[in-house]
């Protein structure tokens, strides 16, 4: 199928066109039409994954187009097992924070253009195979961010955004000098990220070393790693629930998109070279993500702070340099998408009743809400790594990936891993257990909200029972990935 | 002679419209159609040019040169004026009485810059920028009743007849040493070898300094601002495209390699000048107030950018003239869209709210904005992504991430115009409108904007032409 990609990517930005045509007080209408938009997308990945070669390694529906051919730019697409995963993940969460956008009350014409824009850049810069397209994309999706965040969040939406927008320009720009060294050293000079993927080796270790880290630090401050972090907490809290979701499911995955995308296999000697402090890196993510997360009395930061936390075993996958831990970060990436998706639409669920997320204002919400209780504790349980659920799968496979490699950094994080546990099952307790709160009654979950999470739901349970639904998809690019080292 | 006049039918349909502006305004035509026949005659200089393609290389004695490179600067200057006049048809003169006589200027303006974009003499180079200078103070006063416009006039002629002074001096210099001032044949006499170097270099920076003026370029910048602010509107526009075009295309004509007329070498000025522009502009720029005068720093800012890529070779040139035909469009829409937004002055509360009371042109405004903070996919990226990939290629890495911290710094305060737009509410919710004069500019400016961000080849193939 010619331009499935193409479509994919700028159907949504058509969505953004046909929400700007539509006068600004049909409320009812525009939302109607964003949510047919992303459901169409939805749809149409939905067909990517059928016709998707399971059994391929390379490439599929690869696109190329002259764009800028005096420049060597070329406007080529194409998919694997690595972006699949992504794609889908961002295609769902687009359509389910569609859906939850209904808490969105002001402005809404405007909202749905800019998020509509959002996924458009989102699903490029999973797709791209030029450096400058990639480029374009990853750009593309700042405007929007910092518009969502600032105009609809809370009460320090401002500092948030300019913090968000700074943090992730002052990364990108480095990229950008990254990008067009990797042009110059490359023979013969090209953008395509598949013919540099091929031709590293060529470069010396050195300048390999130098262009790696010029990468990972646009890479670091969007997964975030430690210490690029602080920009998420603050993102996460203010962003509304639906802009959570996106924030947390898809944007942090661009940046460790990005590393196996970019990082792995254009610099496989440089990467070898610091793969152990990629390790600690991880590890550092995960123990201190988890440890802050403990302090917070907000719920929503503590999720932001978890989810620092999850990031570092995508980053022990990746320090492993084995398939089992790139097979592992790849899937933690897709279920920390997944299940922190849920865990921001829940906080939204008690903060459209509460209009706070202070845990004091919480507290047996298990005899109020059972729904509700429900649900939280499920993903808790899911999100601290329960055998069963899809939490478990991606960390184990990452812990064991880098027992291979680096013994020690995995039993330092497994028994960080405690610290996850704990901090989980303690924030379970503070919003359910205990005694309900005088006068406090909130309706539980409607049905409404539930829909929107009963398909992540259903997810985690596939995940957590038959790993291959997702492993299936990525095995045979992880080989090849593989192979490059 | 024939050959010569047939060459300049452009500038003669600009000076034939000029007198009958003159005449027609003293007899009390009113300020509409006047701009009219203004713009009539720039559509016809504009389509007239073609046809001044096949006369000889060079027309009057040497004076002027036909290559594609002056042929190009000429639509562009002839672009440029039109947006100018088109703008300041739909503009709302609260307190200006001699239209006819703007203009005559505006017209003078454009044909002077025409002859400076083709002469290939550095006396002609000399008259023509003097004509230009002269004209501007004119139109920087344009209200002879205000006090900011009287002095931004002042202002300008002081600095404007200091560096051309300097520049004089150069050029007398440059005639003492080598006893020619025609550019080839100074050429051959620098090839030919045995002048007195220390001579030499002394008077290339006084002709620098008179160019960098023009170009606005640190330090002959210190006027812009306060230049811009009391002038009106339109010209303050104006300024900010087209003489500053002006200024490069000599420094390229003059100094960068097309060929270099007067000696090799003057990169290192160039980067060390770009680095100071672009940071200099950009870190003023960030306390301004009022939006016009954020504009002008931003403006200065932008020519450090394009500068850089006349620091850097070929590649460098042909980045550095992207640059400036994409800049010409953003920051004039830029202008215009801060120009019928707010009022003379433009002080940043006055766009409060505007993403409520105007969301379209909010929303064309915020592109300009972003298109100059060089965001992606917009024109303004890719002209910035030339010039660094020029930057890189000739191993300046120092000023490539003089650029790069810079467009980072730059969007700070470009996104504070788009947050007090969007994020803050204004008390007054009255609708702006928009006079239809004024739509088309910025309808021209934002589909240049797109349409070049998107299909960049339309103008490289032109570039490639001139830059072979």
């Amino acid at each position: 199928m010619p331009y499935l990609l193409t479509t994919i990517i700028f159907l949504p930005l058509l969505g953004a066109l046909v929400v700007a045509l539509i006068p600004g007080n049909c409320d009812k209408i525009i939302r109607m039409t964003a949510i047919a938009f992303n459901a169409a997308v939805l749809m149409v990945v939905g067909v990517l994954c059928l016709l998707f070669d399971r059994t391929s390694g390379s490439m599929q529906f690869t696109e190329t187009h002259p764009w800028i051919p005096q420049a060597g730019i070329h406007y080529t697409v194409g998919v694997d097992g690595i972006s699949l995963a992504l794609v889908f993940l961002t295609a769902l969460l687009g359509f389910l924070a569609c859906l939850a956008s209904n808490t969105i009350k002001s402005r809404i014409k405007e909202y749905f253009i800019v998020y509509q824009i959002l996924m458009t850049g989102m699903l490029g810069t999973f797709l791209a195979l030029d450096l400058v397209v990639f480029y374009i994309f990853w750009e593309t999706v700042l405007i929007p961010m910092f518009f969502l965040i600032g105009i609809w969040g809370g009460p320090r939406r401002e500092y948030a955004a300019w913090k968000f927008f700074f943090y992730t320009l002052a990364g990108s720009v480095v990229m950008l000098l990254a990008i067009i060294g990797i042009y110059f050293l490359s023979t013969p000079h090209t953008f395509n990220m598949l013919e540099l993927a091929y031709s590293s080796p060529l470069l010396s270790r050195t300048l390999q070393a130098i262009l790696f880290l010029m990468f990972f630090f646009a890479f670091a401050i969007k997964v975030p790693v430690f210490p690029f972090h602080t920009w998420l907490p603050d993102a996460h809290v203010e962003a509304p629930t639906p802009v959570s979701v996106i924030l947390a499911g898809v944007l942090l995955k661009m940046g460790t998109y990005g590393l196996f995308r970019v990082c792995v296999p254009f610099f496989p000697e440089a990467v070898a070279m610091f793969a152990w402090s990629l390790g600690v890196l991880g590890a550092v993510n995960l123990i201190y993500g988890a440890c802050a997360a403990f302090a917070q009395t907000d719920f929503k930061k503590l999720i932001a702070y978890s989810s620092v936390s999850h990031m570092g075993f995508v980053l022990l996958g990746l320090a492993a340099m084995n398939s089992t831990g790139f097979n592992g970060s790849i899937l933690e990436m897709f279920n920390h998408g997944i299940i922190t998706g849920a865990m921001f639409l829940l906080v939204g669920v008690v903060y459209e009743r509460s209009h706070t997320r202070e845990f004091s204002a919480f507290g047996g919400l298990a005899s109020t809400m059972p729904r509700y209780a429900f649900f939280l504790t499920f993903m808790a349980l899911a999100s601290l790594g329960l055998p069963g659920l899809s939490g478990f799968v991606g960390e184990f496979l990452s812990l064991a990936g880098i027992f291979i490699t680096f013994p020690k950094l995995a039993i330092i994080s497994a028994i960080g891993l405690i610290a996850v546990v704990v901090l989980f099952l303690v924030m379970v307790k503070k919003v359910l257990w205990g005694k309900p709160k005088e006068g406090v009654v909130w309706s539980d979950m409607s049905m409404g909200e539930v829909a929107v999470i009963m398909p992540l739901l259903i997810l985690v349970l596939i995940v957590g029972f038959y790993p291959d639904a997702i492993l299936d998809f990525q095995k045979h690019t992880v080989d090849v990935l593989v192979k490059t080292l | 002679m024939m050959n010569s006049l047939q060459f300049i039918k452009p500038e003669l349909v600009l000076t034939a419209a000029g007198l009958m502006l003159l005449v027609c305004g003293v007899f009390g035509l009113r300020r509409k159609p006047l701009g009219l026949i203004a713009l009539m005659a720039i559509v016809i200089g504009f389509f007239s040019l073609p046809m001044t393609l096949d006369s000889s290389s060079m027309v009057f004695s040497g004076m002027l040169t036909n290559d594609v490179f002056s042929f190009v600067m000429r639509a562009l200057v002839l672009v440029a004026t039109g947006l100018a006049v088109l703008m300041s048809i739909g503009y709302s003169w609260s307190d200006h009485d001699d239209a006819g006589e703007y203009y005559f200027f505006l017209l003078v303006a454009a044909i002077s810059m025409m002859l400076t974009v083709s002469a290939t003499n550095l006396l002609m180079i000399y008259l023509a920028i003097e004509t230009l200078s002269i004209v501007s103070y004119v139109l920087a006063c344009s209200f002879k009743k205000d006090l900011y416009s009287t002095e931004a006039g002042l202002k300008y002629f002081l600095f404007g007849a200091l560096s051309t002074g300097i520049m004089l001096y150069g050029i007398s210099l440059v005639y003492g040493l080598l006893g020619t001032l025609s550019l080839p044949a100074i050429g051959l006499k620098l090839a030919a070898g045995g002048i007195h170097e220390p001579t030499l270099v002394l008077a290339g920076l006084l002709v620098f300094a008179g160019f960098a003026f023009k170009a606005s370029l640190v330090p002959f910048h210190m006027w812009v601002a306060d230049v811009y602010e009391g002038a009106p509107w339109p010209v303050a526009a104006f300024f900010s495209i087209g003489p500053k075009a002006i200024g490069f295309a000599l420094l390229a004509r003059v100094f960068f390699g097309f060929p270099a007329f007067l000696t090799s070498g003057w990169e290192g000025i160039a980067v060390f000048l770009a680095i100071a522009t672009m940071t200099i502009g950009n870190f003023s720029a960030f306390h301004q107030e009022s939006v016009k005068r954020l504009l002008a720093f931003s403006s200065v800012a932008q020519a450090g950018y394009i500068l850089a890529g006349l620091a850097a070779g070929v590649l460098g040139l042909k980045a550095a003239f992207f640059y400036i035909v994409i800049y010409t469009f953003m920051n004039m829409g830029a202008f215009a869209c801060a120009s019928f937004l707010s009022s003379e002055r433009a002080p940043l509360e006055s766009f409060k709210g505007m993403g409520r009371r105007a969301p379209g042109w909010a929303l064309v405004f915020s592109i300009f904005l972003l298109s100059l903070a060089g965001l992606p996919p917009l024109a303004g990226f890719l002209a910035k992504f030339f010039v660094l990939v020029a930057v890189i290629d000739v191993k300046q890495y120092f000023l490539a991430t003089a650029v790069v911290v810079n467009s980072v710094v730059a969007f700070f305060y470009y996104l504070k115009v788009i947050k007090v737009m969007y994020f803050e509410d204004s008390p007054d919710s009255q609708p702006i409108r928009i006079p239809v004069s004024g739509m088309i500019v910025l309808a021209i400016c934002l589909s240049a904007v797109l349409l070049f961000g998107f299909w960049p080849q339309l103008i490289m193939n032109i570039l490639a032409l001139i830059f072979a």
